[in-house]
C-alpha cells in the first residue's frame, strides 16, 4: 500500500481549517429543540388551572382540612399528616405548595395576562379572575402576601409584602378588571382548553361574583368593626345588583378529574398512596350524626355499621383504621369496590354562595331578613344534597334525596334567631367537605363549628407558616412568631 | 545488584578486541525476577541508531559495526542496561524490573508521554494488577483508596450500584464534580448513577461498563495543572484509562482468564430477640414496631387471623439475602511484528447479586492495532463493543425499596411464613386493622411486602455502547511529527421500569401500576490535531513545543414513554397501561479548543512549561464563548543539579515541583434560557396530574431561570510539591500541598418563589480549597527471593464555601428538607443541616411530660448536625512476595465524616435492636423542663428511643463515619517458568485467591456499614437511607497463556 503522505497532509490541514471557519455554526447550538420558548396561550393556561386544581387538594387542603377538622390523621408519628394534625407544620412542609403558587400557577397566569391582554383579552380576564380566587384563599391561608410586585421574574426577585387588607381590596378590582375583559373582543377565545367551564364566559362571570361575595362575607369576623359590615354590606349589595350568581351545581367553579391513572383526584390519590392516614374527623362525623345527615351516604364508608370519625390529634400514637372513610363525593363512583377518582376537586359552590347569602341576610338589617336568609340556607343543603349524589349509583343516591326533605323539614333545616350564624356555618361546614382553606377560614371568623384543641396544644392554629425557601431568599417576607396568632386582617 | 550484574559482563567482555567487519549478535533477554523471556525489549548499539526488539521468546539478533563498543538494552518497565560488547556473539541479558527507574514515562493529558521528572504536578499511576487485586465489579471502587486526594464512595452494595469519585474536593457548587474519563486519549462518559431521593433503582455510572482486565493502567491528574489541555471539561481532574496493547516482535500470545467471586452482606444489625412486633408492650400484628411483648411462646393471632406461636425470627433480616456471585472470563490474543501490534480480548462477566433478581452481565470485545506503514507514519485504531444488561431493585425513600422496612422487619415477623403475594402474583397490602387471610403483608402504612417487589418491581437496563478511536502519526522531521486523532463514544441505553400493579411507590400513585420505557442515545465525538516539535537547543537546553485543536460534540437523545395504570398484571408492554406520558429531550453542545504548551528543559534538571488553552463552548450566548485560561508548571531535580546531595547513599533523588493554573467551566447545556416545559404538578405524597389532561397539554413557565449573560467559572489552583527517593530507591516520599479557588461559581441561585421563580442561573459565590496528600512507600525487606513493599498515601482536604450570591443564605445539595446537604457561606462544603429539638443552655427542652415531643422539635429552621467530609483518608497496601507467590493487603481508612442514617434511625425507634432490648428500666432524657429546671421525668425505653429517633429531628441520628476496613486481600502465585518448560503450549499460568471488604472496623457506626450514599454519584454526600448494604467477597482467578 502506498500512501501520499503531502496529500494526506494537506487533507489534514483542510479539515483543520475547514473546522476552525465553521467553528461559529459548530458551536451556534444553544437552542434547545424540545421545549417550548414562547406557547399560545391556550396550552399555559390549563396548566395554571391544572394546577389550581391540584394544589387545592393537596398540601394545601390537608393542612387546613385537619386543623378544621374536617379529617383526622393518623397512622403512627412517622406519617406527616399526624404530625400536621398536632398544629406541627413547619416553614418547610410548606415550601412545595408555596412553589407550586407562586413558581407555577402565578407564574403561567401571569404569562397569560402578559400575552393576551391586548389581543385575546378573554384568556386575560379568564386569568385574572383565577388570579383573585389564589390570591383570595392564600391571603386566608398566609396573611399578607407578595402581591403588587410578585411575578416580576428577573425584573424583582425580592419583591415586598402587601397586606392582607390592601390586597382583599385590590381584589375587587382584579375581578371587575377580570370580568371587563371576558367581555371585550377576542381573537382567541378558550373552550376546551378551560378546564373549570370549558370557555363558558357567563359562567366565569358568575364566578367572578360568587368571588366577591365569598371576599366580602369574610368581613364579618367575631370582633369585626362597624366599618368592615359596611364595607361587605355595601359590596355584597353591588353583586347582587349584576344579577350575575351561580345558578346551580352546574355554575360550581371546581376541577373535575378524570378516573385514568394519575389524572385522578389528588384527594383520592393521597388515599392511595398513603392508606390509613387520612380519616375523616369525628368533629365531622359526630355533627352530621346528629342530624342523622342523608349526605352521610355518599361523604362517608360505614365502619361496623355506622359512622365513626377519628379523633383529631391522637393518630400519632394511638394507631388504628376502625373509622368511616371518605366515600364517592370525594372519591368518585364506586365500581367492583373501586372509587374511579374523577370527583372534582371543588372550590367555590353553589351551596357556599347560598349560605354565604344566609349569613349576610342573617346578618344585617337588624335581623329582619331572617325569612331571607333561612331561604338561602334551605337552598344551600338542597345544593349539598344534590352535588352528594353525583357520584352515587342508584341505591345511595336514593338514600342521599330521601334524606334531603326530612333534613329540611326538621330543626336542621331551618334557622331561628340566636342560632342562625352557627347553623349557617355549620352546614357550610358539612358542604365544604373537601373545599380547602374556606371551612377553617370559617371558622376563624365565627368560631363555628365549635373546635376542642388538640392536645397538648390551647388552641388551634390561625394562620399557616410562611414557606421556609421564601424566607430565606427573600428578606422581605415577614416574621410570623407563631401559628397561633391572629394575623389575617379580618381575623380579629 | 544490577552494579553487580553490569561489572560480571564488564569482566567477561572488555579483554575481547573488535573484529574490524559487521557481526551478529544474538541472545536472549530475561528477566531476572522470574527467568522469564521479555518480548519488546529495545536492544540497540550504542551511539547509533541501529537496534531491534527482541521476539517473544526475548531472542534478538542484531548486526553491529566493528565500532560498536556496546549495546543498550531497555524496556518499560525494566532497569536499563549497556552491555559492553566483546568477543562473543551470544549474550544473554538479564534484566531487572524497576518501577522508579528515572526515566519512568507516563501518558498525562493528550496522550503525551512525558518522563515523570519533568512534570510540575502531581499524578498517579495504577498498574493494571493492583486494579484488579481485590476484584471490584465498578472500575471507580477498585481505585478507592489506592490514590491520595481520590475520594471513592460507594452507593451501596448491590448489584451494579454507582460509585462517586472526586478528586481534590469539590471545585463547583451544584456542577458536577466528577473529573474526566479518557480511554486511550478519547473522552468517554461515565454519567449516571445518581440517585432521585423518592424513586428510582440501583443504577450505575457508565464507567462500570468498562473491562477492568482490559485495562493497563490508569493514571490519575489531579486536578487543573494536570488536565489543563482537557480543558474545561477536567477542571475536576481526569482519569486516563491506557488499555492493553500487543507487544512488538512478540508471536501470537494467547491469554485465557477466569476469576470468581462469591459475596455476602458484609455487616447487618445485631438485633434484640426478645420482644415481640407491637407497641406498648402489646403484640400488634400490624405494626412495624418491635415494642411488644416479651416473647414467651404463647399463642397470638397475626394478622391473618391466624393463631401462630409467638417466636423471635434473629435471621429474620438476613434471610431477604442470599450469598451472590461473580463470574468474569477473558480470552484475549495478542502479539505483533516488528512494524505491528494486535490486541484482542473478548471478556464476559456476570454477576449474581445478593437480591435475588439483581444482576448484570457484560461482554465486552475489544480490538486495537497499531502499524508502521513506513517509516514516519504510524496508523492506529482501537475499538471497544460493551453489551450490558442489568436489573436493579428500587432504592430510597419509596415503599417499593425492599429495605424500606426490610432492616427494620418487627423481630417475630419472619417473611417465609406468610404468603408474599396474592394467587394473582399481586400485592394485597392490609386497608384496615382487621385481620384478613387475603393480606400479602403486615404493613399497614402501605409498604410492599420485600418479596414482593424483589419479585416484581424492577428496573431494567441493557446498554450497548462502543468506543472507538482511530489515529495517525506522522514523523514529519526527527524533532518534528503530528498526530491526529478521532474517536467516538457512542451508547444506546434501553432501560424499562416496571412498577407492577399494586406497588406503592411515587411512580406507582394509587397502587395502579406504571411503566416506564426509556432509550437514551449519547454520542461523543472528539477529534485532537496535535503539533509536537521536540528539540535539544544546545546541550543543556531543549525545548518542547505542543500546538493542537480540540473539537468536542456531545449528543443525548432521550425519548421517554410512562405509562400509567398496568392492566393485565405481568405483562411490562408499554400498551397494557391506560395513561401514557411521552417525554423527550435532545440536547446537544460542541467546545472547540486551541492549545500550546512550551515546555523548556535545563540539563535534564530543570523543567519548566507554560500551556494557554481557548476554548470556544457551545453553552454560552455569543460574544462569552470564548475564554482563555494559562498554566505553568516547573520541576527541579535537586540531586541532579546537586549531585552531591546523593553522598553518603541516604538521598538518591529529590524532585520539587510547583504549578499554578487556572481553567474554565461550561456552563449546563441551553441555559442561556428560560422555557416551558409540559406542566406535572405533584406533591411529595405520591399524587401528581399529568397532562396531556382531557385532550389538552399544558406548559408551565420554568421556576428555574435560565441566564443570557452567563460567563464562564473559573478554578484557579496553586500546588507545590517534592518527590524525594532514599536508601537507593528503597524509601520513597511524595508530597503534594495545593490550594484551589474557584469564582463566578455558574449555579442556581436559589430565589423567593414569589417572584416567579425558584431560582436563576448566575455566576456567583466563591469556593476554597486546599489539602494535602502524602504518600510514603517503601521496600522494608528484599532478598533475593523475598520482597516486603509498604506503601503509604494520605490526604487531607478541606473545602471552604466563602459566598455565595448576595442575599442567599445557603443552596441545597441534596437530600430531603431535613436533613439536607447544603453549601453555607463559611462552612464546610455539603454540611448536613436537619431539624434539632429546641434548647435551653444547650440542652434539650422536654415537655412536661418529660418527653422530646413533636412540639419539642425546632421547626423554625434548620441547624448543622453534621459535616459529611471525612477528615482525612489513607490508604495502606502491603505485598509480601516469595518467588513468584504473593501476598497483598490493602487497607483503606476513613477518619471523620458525618452520615445521616436513617436505617439506624429506624432500627433504633421500632425497637429492633439490641440497645433498645434494655425494657426493664426506666430512662430519662437528659435535658431540661421549658423553665430550665432539670428533666427528672422517667420515661419507658419505647418512649426514650421513639423520641430521641424521631424522623422528623435528626440531630442524634448522625453517626462518625470513621472507618478502617481490609478493603482488599490477594494471595497470587505465578507458576515459575522452569515448572512451565514440559508444557509445550502453556507459557505461563498465573492463579490466586482474592478477597473485598473482608474486614470492617467502624467503632462509631452502629449496625451497618457506613459506606453508603443515598444520592450515589452526586455532590450530596452524607445521607444513608434505607440503602443497600455493603458486601464482602471471597474468591480466586486462574490466568493462563499459552
Amino acid at each position: 500500500m502506498r500512501i501520499n503522505i503531502k496529500k494526506t497532509t494537506f487533507l489534514w490541514v483542510i479539515t483543520a481549517t475547514i473546522g476552525l471557519s465553521s467553528c461559529k455554526k459548530f458551536v451556534d447550538i444553544n437552542d434547545d429543540p424540545t421545549r417550548l420558548k414562547d406557547p399560545d396561550a391556550s396550552l399555559i393556561l390549563p396548566a395554571a388551572q391544572g394546577r389550581i386544581g391540584f394544589t387545592m387538594g393537596s398540601d394545601i387542603h390537608r393542612f387546613t382540612s385537619l386543623w378544621a377538622q374536617q379529617f383526622a390523621a393518623q397512622g403512627g408519628g412517622s406519617a406527616q399528616p399526624t404530625q400536621y394534625d398536632k398544629y406541627a407544620v413547619g416553614e418547610g412542609d410548606i415550601n412545595n405548595t408555596w412553589a407550586a403558587t407562586f413558581g407555577g400557577t402565578l407564574s403561567d397566569l401571569q404569562k397569560v395576562i402578559q400575552k393576551t391582554e391586548t389581543t385575546s383579552p378573554r384568556y386575560s380576564g379568564v386569568s385574572k379572575l383565577l388570579k383573585a380566587y389564589v390570591y383570595q384563599t392564600h391571603v386566608d391561608a398566609y396573611g399578607d402576601l407578595p402581591f403588587s410586585e410578585a411575578n416580576g421574574f428577573e425584573a424583582n426577585l425580592k419583591p415586598k409584602y402587601d397586606s392582607s387588607s390592601s390586597i382583599y381590596d385590590a381584589l375587587i378590582g382584579l375581578i371587575d378588571a377580570g370580568i371587563a375583559d371576558i367581555k371585550k373582543a377576542s381573537a382567541l377565545s378558550p373552550t376546551t382548553d378551560d378546564l373549570f367551564y370549558g370557555g363558558d364566559m357567563d359562567k366565569w362571570e358568575r364566578f367572578g361574583n360568587a368571588l366577591k361575595l365569598r371576599i366580602y362575607i369574610h368581613y364579618f369576623s367575631a370582633n369585626g368593626t362597624a366599618a368592615d359590615a359596611t364595607k361587605a354590606k355595601n359590596g355584597i349589595v353591588a353583586v347582587l345588583a349584576t344579577n350575575k350568581l351561580l345558578r346551580n351545581n352546574a355554575d360550581n367553579f371546581q376541577m373535575r378529574f378524570l378516573t385514568s391513572a394519575n389524572q385522578t383526584n389528588p384527594i383520592h390519590q393521597f388515599e392511595g398512596s398513603r392508606p390509613n392516614q387520612f380519616f375523616p374527623s369525628k368533629t365531622l362525623v359526630d355533627l352530621m350524626n346528629a342530624k342523622s345527615d342523608a349526605r352521610r351516604n355518599s361523604f362517608l364508608t360505614l365502619f361496623s355499621g355506622s359512622y365513626v370519625g377519628a379523633t383529631n390529634g391522637l393518630g400519632d400514637i394511638t394507631i388504628s383504621t376502625n373509622f368511616s372513610r371518605m366515600s364517592t363525593y370525594l372519591r368518585g363512583k364506586l365500581s367492583a369496590g373501586v372509587y374511579g377518582g374523577e370527583a372534582p376537586i371543588r372550590m367555590l359552590t353553589f351551596a357556599e354562595q347560598n349560605q354565604i347569602l344566609a349569613e349576610y341576610y342573617a346578618r344585617t338589617n337588624g335581623g329582619a331578613d331572617l325569612l331571607t336568609a333561612d331561604t338561602y340556607y334551605k337552598a344551600g343543603i338542597t345544593a349539598s344534597f344534590g352535588a352528594a349524589t353525583e357520584f352515587s349509583d342508584a341505591t345511595e343516591a336514593a338514600a342521599v334525596n330521601a334524606g334531603l326533605t326530612t333534613y329540611l323539614a326538621s330543626t336542621n333545616g331551618t334557622i331561628a334567631v340566636g342560632n342562625a350564624i352557627q347553623k349557617i356555618i355549620e352546614e357550610k361546614f358539612v358542604a365544604n367537605f373537601g373545599v380547602a382553606i374556606e371551612p377553617w377560614t370559617d371558622w376563624r371568623r365565627t368560631g363555628f363549628p365549635v373546635l376542642t384543641p388538640v392536645s397538648p396544644a390551647t388552641a388551634i392554629p390561625r394562620i399557616l407558616p410562611y414557606s421556609f425557601n421564601e424566607r430565606s431568599y427573600n428578606p422581605n417576607t415577614p416574621a410570623r412568631p407563631s401559628v397561633f396568632t391572629k394575623t389575617v386582617f379580618w381575623d380579629k | 545488584m544490577k552494579r553487580l550484574v553490569q561489572s560480571l559482563f564488564i569482566l567477561l567482555f572488555t579483554a575481547v578486541s573488535a573484529i574490524a567487519q559487521n557481526r551478529t549478535i544474538t541472545g536472549t533477554v530475561t528477566s531476572k525476577e522470574d527467568g522469564l523471556p521479555i518480548p519488546g525489549v529495545s536492544v540497540k548499539v550504542k551511539g547509533t541508531n541501529i537496534g531491534a526488539s527482541t521476539a517473544a521468546n526475548g531472542k534478538f539478533t542484531l548486526s553491529v559495526p566493528p565500532s560498536a563498543t556496546a549495546i543498550e538494552i531497555s524496556s518499560i518497565g525494566f532497569a536499563p542496561q549497556v552491555v559492553t560488547l566483546g568477543a562473543s556473539s551470544v549474550l544473554n541479558i538479564s534484566l531487572e524490573t524497576d518501577s522508579k527507574s528515572l526515566s519512568e514515562v507516563i501518558v498525562t493529558a493528550l496522550g503525551q508521554k512525558r518522563e515523570t521528572k519533568s512534570l510540575g504536578y502531581a499524578t498517579t499511576t495504577i498498574k493494571s494488577e493492583e486494579l484488579t487485586a481485590g476484584r471490584s465489579t465498578n472500575v471507580v471502587n477498585s481505585l478507592a483508596g489506592k490514590v491520595a486526594g481520590v475520594k471513592i464512595l460507594s452507593s451501596g452494595g448491590a448489584t451494579g450500584s454507582s460509585s462517586n469519585i472526586n478528586i481534590r474536593q469539590a471545585t463547583t457548587f451544584t456542577g458536577s464534580n466528577q473529573p474526566l474519563w479518557v480511554v486511550d486519549g478519547i473522552p468517554i462518559d461515565n454519567s449516571g448513577g445518581g440517585q432521585a431521593v423518592n424513586t428510582g433503582s440501583t443504577n450505575s455510572n457508565r464507567g462500570i461498563d468498562l473491562n477492568q482486565d482490559d485495562i493497563e493502567s490508569v493514571t490519575i491528574l489531579k486536578g487543573p495543572a494536570a488536565a489543563v489541555l482537557y480543558g474545561s471539561r477536567a477542571v475536576a481532574g481526569a482519569v486516563i484509562v491506557t488499555t492493553k496493547k500487543g507487544a512488538k516482535n512478540q508471536s501470537g500470545k494467547v491469554e485465557i482468564s477466569t476469576n470468581y467471586n462469591s459475596f455476602e452482606v458484609n455487616r447487618l444489625p445485631e438485633y434484640q430477640n426478645t420482644y415481640s412486633q407491637g407497641v406498648n408492650g402489646l403484640y400488634d400484628s400490624f405494626s412495624q414496631m418491635s415494642w411488644g411483648t416479651k416473647v414467651t411462646g404463647q399463642t397470638v393471632t397475626n394478622y391473618l387471623g391466624n393463631q401462630e406461636t409467638l417466636t423471635a425470627y434473629e435471621d429474620n433480616v438476613r434471610d431477604i439475602f442470599k450469598r451472590g456471585y461473580s463470574l468474569q472470563n477473558n480470552v484475549n490474543f495478542s502479539g505483533g511484528t516488528d512494524k505491528t501490534t494486535y490486541y484482542l480480548n473478548y471478556g464476559n462477566f456476570k454477576e449474581d447479586g445478593y437480591i435475588t433478581n439483581n444482576t448484570l452481565t457484560k461482554n465486552n470485545l475489544t480490538f486495537n492495532a497499531t502499524t508502521e506503514l513506513n517509516k514516519k507514519l504510524t496508523i492506529s485504531a482501537s475499538v471497544q463493543y460493551v453489551n450490558n444488561s442489568s436489573v436493579g431493585t428500587p432504592v430510597g425513600n419509596a415503599r417499593s425499596n425492599p429495605l424500606f422496612d426490610g432492616m427494620t422487619l418487627p423481630r417475630t415477623y419472619n417473611l417465609a411464613n406468610y404468603p408474599f403475594e396474592t394467587p394473582a402474583g399481586l400485592n394485597n397490602i392490609p386497608t384496615s386493622r382487621v385481620n384478613n387471610p387475603a393480606y400479602t403483608y403486615y404493613n399497614i402504612l402501605g409498604t410492599d411486602n420485600p418479596l414482593w417487589s424483589i419479585k416484581y418491581v424492577l428496573f431494567k437496563q441493557k446498554i450497548d455502547r462502543v468506543i472507538g478511536n482511530a489515529g495517525l502519526d506522522y514523523k514529519i522531521l526527527d524533532w518534528l511529527s503530528a498526530n491526529y486523532k478521532i474517536g467516538i463514544d457512542q451508547y444506546t441505553n434501553v432501560s424499562k421500569t416496571i412498577n407492577e400493579k399494586t406497588a406503592n411507590n411515587n411512580q406507582s400513585a394509587s397502587r395502579v401500576g406504571s411503566i416506564i420505557d426509556n432509550t437514551t442515545n449519547r454520542r461523543e465525538v472528539s477529534s485532537y490535531f496535535n503539533l509536537v516539535a521536540n528539540r535539544k537547543i544546545s546541550d543543556d537546553f531543549g525545548i518542547r513545543f505542543l500546538l493542537g485543536n480540540e473539537i468536542n460534540y456531545r449528543k443525548v437523545d432521550q425519548l421517554q414513554v410512562t405509562g400509567n395504570g398496568i392492566q393485565a398484571a405481568h405483562n411490562y408492554n408499554i400498551s397494557n397501561t391506560l395513561t401514557y406520558v411521552p417525554a423527550q429531550s435532545i440536547t446537544e453542545q460542541s467546545l472547540v479548543g486551541v492549545y500550546a504548551d512550551i515546555s523548556l528543559d535545563y540539563k535534564s534538571y530543570a523543567y519548566l512549561s507554560f500551556t494557554g488553552r481557548r476554548d470556544v463552548s457551545s453553552t454560552f450566548a455569543p460574544g462569552k464563548r470564548d475564554y482563555f485560561y494559562p498554566k505553568v508548571d516547573a520541576s527541579f531535580i535537586a540531586t541532579e543539579a546537586f549531585p552531591e546531595l546523593k553522598n553518603g547513599n541516604v538521598l538518591s533523588y529529590l524532585k520539587i515541583r510547583a504549578n499554578y493554573a487556572k481553567v474554565g467551566r461550561e456552563a449546563p447545556v441551553y441555559s442561556t434560557g428560560t422555557y416551558f416545559g409540559t406542566a406535572g404538578p405533584s406533591d411529595g405524597f405520591g399524587p401528581n396530574l399529568i397532562f396531556p389532561f382531557n385532550g389538552v397539554n399544558g406548559q408551565t413557565f420554568s421556576d428555574a431561570a435560565g441566564n443570557i449573560n452567563i460567563k464562564p467559572e473559573f478554578t484557579a489552583t496553586k500546588e507545590i510539591g517534592a518527590e524525594a527517593r532514599f536508601l537507593k530507591d528503597r524509601l520513597t516520599l511524595d508530597f503534594a500541598y495545593y490550594r484551589t479557588k474557584s469564582t463566578d461559581i455558574i449555579f442556581s441561585v436559589p430565589a423567593a418563589p414569589s417572584s416567579g421563580y425558584t431560582s436563576t442561573l448566575l455566576n456567583a459565590g466563591t469556593l476554597k480549597t486546599n489539602g494535602i496528600e502524602l504518600m510514603v512507600s517503601g521496600i522494608p525487606v528484599k532478598t533475593r527471593d523475598f520482597t516486603w513493599d509498604l506503601s503509604v498515601n494520605f490526604s487531607r482536604g478541606r473545602s471552604e464555601v466563602v459566598e455565595l450570591a448576595p442575599g442567599v443564605p445557603f443552596i441545597g445539595n441534596g437530600g430531603f428538607t431535613n436533613p439536607q446537604g447544603r453549601v453555607v457561606t463559611g462552612y464546610q462544603y455539603g454540611t448536613l443541616f436537619g431539624q434539632v429539638f429546641k434548647k435551653l443552655n444547650g440542652k434539650d427542652v422536654v415537655d412536661a411530660n418529660g418527653r422530646l415531643s413533636s412540639g419539642q422539635i425546632n421547626t423554625a429552621e434548620l441547624k448543622v448536625i453534621g459535616d459529611p467530609n471525612p477528615k482525612w483518608l489513607a490508604g495502606v497496601n502491603t505485598s509480601f512476595s516469595y518467588k513468584t507467590l504473593t501476598l497483598s493487603l490493602f487497607a483503606d481508612i476513613r477518619y471523620g465524616g458525618d452520615i445521616y442514617s436513617r436505617t439506624i434511625t429506624d432500627l433504633r425507634r421500632y425497637g429492633t435492636v439490641a440497645e433498645t432490648g434494655n425494657r426493664e428500666r426506666l430512662y430519662m432524657h437528659n435535658a431540661v423542663y421549658a423553665d430550665g429546671t432539670p428533666n427528672n421525668t422517667l420515661i419507658t425505653a419505647e418512649q426514650f428511643y421513639s423520641d430521641l429517633y424521631s424522623a422528623s429531628a435528626q440531630e442524634y441520628a448522625v453517626f462518625d463515619g470513621s472507618w478502617i476496613r481490609l478493603r482488599e486481600a490477594s494471595l497470587s502465585y505465578r507458576i515459575p517458568g522452569r515448572v512451565l518448560q514440559g508444557l509445550k503450549f502453556v507459557k505461563g499460568i498465573s492463579v490466586g485467591l482474592t478477597g473485598r471488604n473482608l474486614l470492617l472496623y467502624a467503632p462509631n457506626f452502629p449496625h451497618i456499614d457506613p459506606e453508603n450514599n443515598l444520592l450515589g454519584v452526586s455532590n450530596g454526600q452524607g445521607i444513608e437511607y434505607n440503602g443497600q448494604p455493603q458486601t464482602r467477597s471471597y474468591g480466586g482467578f486462574i490466568k493462563v497463556s499459552f
